[in-house]
């Protein structure tokens, strides 16, 4: 299995100018994950881009944790239901072609 | 290079006030923001506008001077001799302006040539409320055919002289787009690159219809196969399969081979079918004694 990279919580607060309880207000509310890596709070590189959707939330649009719950889960169904479209539209075209639509 | 409305970005009146700017801005972002809009190539693009226009019309100097140049913008030193002469002629006190005032193009790759052109880059541009700024987005499109995606592969593609190393899943389907991340322009003051997303071309078969992970095909059966029974060879997408055909097999049968279908996107070894309908050919060309037989089996079949 694959070494996951750690990344240090403090760094990235420090990167993007944020303060620790957001992070621990975000992990409070399940939406991301920590790791006690040599005694520092840590979050794997493969969630980074979610993690920073959700910094881009807050400090771009003011989003509350709440909020960013509630657009994450919005944002799960969305995806699916654009694949599902994209399905049903290929399978559309496809009768439209034996129609001769 | 084009005048850009920044109120009509906005949505606002030219007489808005500073509030009423700042609330269109705010419910326009909530609207546009890219992490809103995700598999949307352009929510970057249309967001970057969004900004530059409340970067203009939220700050008094920049508005002012965007006002009062407005669409004339590129022949402001021309209009600033009219607006003189106008005012010496009428004999009010001259405005003083200095030739040659706007700043030169700031080459600021976060803003528009517009933008940059009248108002400069870097310090006098932006008001560099967040010094850290992320890479634009970048889309591209990949032409593929029904055989590139029967397996989930590693494939390098040049987007912009750049080579790029991407997975192509198996049975992606037409028109998905994928975000590679980090692959998309520089960003600039350390900020992270932007995206890049690829949009999948898959044009159809003319073989196989395909419906999601299911694939269908129309095989020629001959006569005396589909009447007699016996063993034919039928392509499918990775190879050639062996079908024996039952005797009195109808036009129009349906076989299903299991498994045989297109790889289900996003979940490793499960596959989904392959459906063959059978067409079956009336003979041409008989020969007499061909003939003769047709006509003896028609005569039997007449007494039954």
């Amino acid at each position: 299995m694959a070494a996951v990279k750690m990344i240090p919580a403090d760094d990235l607060c420090t990167y993007h100018q944020l303060e620790d309880k957001f992070i621990k207000a975000l992990h409070s509310e399940g939406l991301i994950s920590i790791s006690i890596v040599d005694k520092q709070y840590c979050i794997a590189e493969d969630d980074l881009p979610g993690l920073e959707r959700m910094i881009h939330l807050y400090q771009d649009l003011d989003i509350n944790v709440e909020g960013i719950a509630s657009i994450t889960y919005l944002l799960q169904r969305l995806d699916s239901l654009q694949q599902e479209l994209l399905l049903v539209r290929n399978k559309l075209s496809l009768y439209e072609e034996v129609l001769g639509c | 290079m084009a005048f850009i409305d920044y109120y009509k970005i906005l949505g606002v009146d030219k007489s808005a006030d500073d509030k009423a700017v700042k609330v269109a801005y705010r419910k326009l972002a909530r609207k546009l923001h890219p992490d809103l809009n995700p598999n949307d190539p352009n929510a970057s693009k249309k967001f970057q506008e969004l900004n530059e226009a409340n970067e203009v019309l939220s700050d008094p100097e920049k508005r002012k001077k965007y006002d009062q140049y407005g669409e004339n913008w590129q022949h402001a030193d021309q209009y600033e001799q009219a607006r003189q002469q106008q005012r010496s002629q009428y004999g009010g006190q001259g405005g003083g302006y200095q030739s040659g005032g706007f700043e030169g193009f700031g080459g600021d790759s976060d803003f528009s040539d517009f933008f940059t052109s009248m108002f400069g880059g870097g310090a006098n541009g932006g008001s560099g409320r967040k010094s850290v700024y992320r890479g634009q987005d970048m889309n591209a499109e990949l032409q593929l055919n029904l055989r590139d995606i029967t397996v989930t592969e590693k494939r390098t593609i040049t987007v912009n002289g750049k080579q790029i190393r991407l997975t192509i899943p198996g049975g992606v389907e037409n028109g998905q787009t994928i975000k590679i991340a980090g692959h998309g322009g520089p960003g600039r003051n350390n900020g992270p690159a932007g995206d890049l997303f690829i949009k999948f071309n898959i044009p159809a078969d003319p073989d196989f219809k395909r419906s999601g992970a299911d694939l269908y095909r129309n095989i020629k059966l001959d006569l005396y196969t589909a009447v007699l029974g016996g063993e034919i060879t039928a392509d499918t997408l990775t190879g050639k399969v062996k079908l024996k055909v039952k005797p009195e097999t109808q036009q129009g049968t349906k076989v299903k081979l299991k498994g045989k279908g297109m790889p289900v996107y996003k979940k490793e070894g499960q596959f989904g079918d392959l459906y063959l309908t059978y067409d079956v050919e009336l003979p041409t060309n008989l020969t007499d004694k061909q003939r003769e037989l047709f006509e003896e089996i028609s005569k039997l079949n007449a007494k039954n």
